[in-house]
């Protein structure tokens, strides 16, 4: 949905967002998670999401690719509203949420790689039965994303063969080769020994530099800080500030946001 | 203990062992198949069905496969709308009730070890095939069952085992397979003791080869 705006009498369309997020509300039974939460996603741009436990960031997160069904809002890509129906409270399936997954998919905090493939069948399963890409060039794909993540020795060991922090560069790998939109991250460190943080950390800035269209669910304030260009801070399921990371780090406007910063600074 | 005595048993006993197998494998199937039947109308509550199948799997898992063989093989024949019906000549041969019964007491196993593969496949993998836009088929087939499969293999080798024990059972209503035969050479050479012994060494032969096609399975599959 493009915006006009009358500049001196010439017409200036703004860019449609990559990803638009308007209104989103979701309860879980009497617990409103989501409130009316709007955002967006400007292609190349870097979003955190940051809040205390059970301020709705993962419920948000998941509510983009339709793991968890909104009860009220619109989510567009590329201005294109998402459909979807539900069937007795469950999400009925159908190839247009197939084909938005696959353009938003997720990196989780438990990585969650198939655990009976291995790592390069990993990377390559969803562009072939997914994307429909031919094996052999999806495969070779795949062994090129590992290379990028740093995993080009590891390719045909199994998920449970490798550290905590390959297991996540994999998993990272494995959303790229969609080719996505957008990368969706659901708090992707929170998982991993502390020393192991930093390798994904430097994975995931480097995506950043080039280009990649990202939210991230973190609890990394300086990695959020750092990395994105924009932060969005809830707080029980409604925005409570929002911004570029100096702002919302240093000059928050809202009494909330100053105290949630306060206690994890 | 007479060793050439048992010694001589075993070509005897040996024609007894397609037979054994015979069994085995029909029933193994009807296990799988109906197995799978009903474990996937429990675990989707399927109105009607999962509750039938539910009283099934309570009664043929709680009452002695001895009992079943002897009700589906004696028992049935005794109601006219079986004997009337196009099944009777299948029901009332001895061999099909031997399969048909170790098939149904199968099937209840079956689909419980099923269940049991299926309930311990982790969420978070499901969820991932869910994310990267895979259909509930492929989600099914690419994710699913391979790993229900890995964590049921174990539990199914020694369902396998204890249906290849339970085909003894046979004997008992007239069919010649390995301890049928071997109860008939006991008592025309008056040595038990030799035939069940020799029968017993032929069942271990088959049940270590079992096992041990089970375990290379296992060790293949990760």
């Amino acid at each position: 949905m493009p915006t006009h705006q009358r500049l001196g009498g010439t017409i200036v369309t703004t860019p449609t967002p990559r990803l638009a997020v308007r209104h989103l509300s979701k309860s879980f039974g009497s617990i409103r998670v989501l409130d009316g939460v709007s955002l967006d996603a400007e292609k190349g741009q870097v979003i955190s999401i940051i809040g205390s436990s059970g301020s709705g960031k993962s419920t948000l997160l998941r509510c983009l690719n339709l793991l968890e069904v909104p009860d009220a809002g619109e989510v567009a890509l590329d201005g294109q509203p998402v459909r979807f129906q539900t069937r007795r409270g469950r999400l009925h399936m159908s190839r247009e949420i197939q084909a938005l997954r696959a353009s938003l998919p997720m990196v989780f905090q438990s990585f969650n790689l198939w655990r009976h493939m291995t790592v390069l069948d990993n990377v390559a399963a969803a562009p072939i039965h997914v994307l429909g890409r031919p094996r052999a060039e999806a495969r070779e794909h795949a062994a090129a994303l590992l290379t990028r993540v740093g995993l080009a020795d590891r390719a045909g060991h199994y998920p449970h063969q490798l550290s905590g922090g390959q297991q996540q560069r994999a998993a990272i790998a494995r959303a790229l080769a969609m080719e996505p939109k957008v990368l969706l991250f659901d708090e992707p460190t929170s998982a991993l020994d502390p020393e192991l943080v930093g390798e994904v950390l430097k994975v995931i800035e480097a995506l950043a530099e080039a280009g990649n269209t990202m939210i991230l669910v973190t609890h990394e304030m300086g990695f959020a800080r750092n990395v994105s260009n924009h932060v969005v801070l809830l707080d029980h399921g409604a925005v409570a500030e929002a911004g570029p990371p100096e702002q919302v780090f240093e000059a928050p406007t809202s009494e909330r946001a100053a105290q949630f910063l306060a206690s994890v600074m | 203990m007479d060793w050439a005595l048992m010694a001589s048993f075993y070509p005897d006993l040996a024609t007894g062992i397609t037979v054994t197998l015979g069994i085995l494998v029909g029933a193994l199937s009807i296990g799988v198949v109906l197995g799978a039947v009903i474990c996937a109308a429990r675990l989707n509550r399927v109105p009607v069905l999962a509750q039938v199948f539910d009283g099934y799997v309570l009664f043929f898992r709680g009452t002695p496969l001895l009992v079943q063989l002897f009700a589906i093989y004696f028992g049935l024949g005794q109601f006219e709308a079986v004997r009337d019906s196009i099944a009777w000549p299948l029901l009332r041969e001895a061999w099909f009730c031997a399969v048909l019964a170790l098939g149904l007491n199968s099937a209840a196993f079956t689909s419980e070890i099923m269940r049991g593969g299926v309930l311990g496949v982790e969420r978070g993998q499901l969820e991932a095939a869910d994310a990267f836009g895979f259909s509930p088929l492929q989600t099914l087939w690419l994710v699913l069952l391979p790993q229900a499969l890995r964590i049921a293999l174990p539990a199914y080798g020694n369902e396998v085992i204890l249906m290849l024990k339970g085909t003894a059972l046979a004997s008992t209503i007239s069919i010649m397979e390995i301890t049928g035969l071997a109860r008939k050479l006991s008592s025309e050479h008056f040595a038990p003791f030799e035939a069940f012994i020799a029968a017993g060494t032929i069942y271990l032969v088959i049940s270590i080869t079992l096992t041990s096609s089970f375990s290379f399975i296992e060790r293949r599959l990760v």
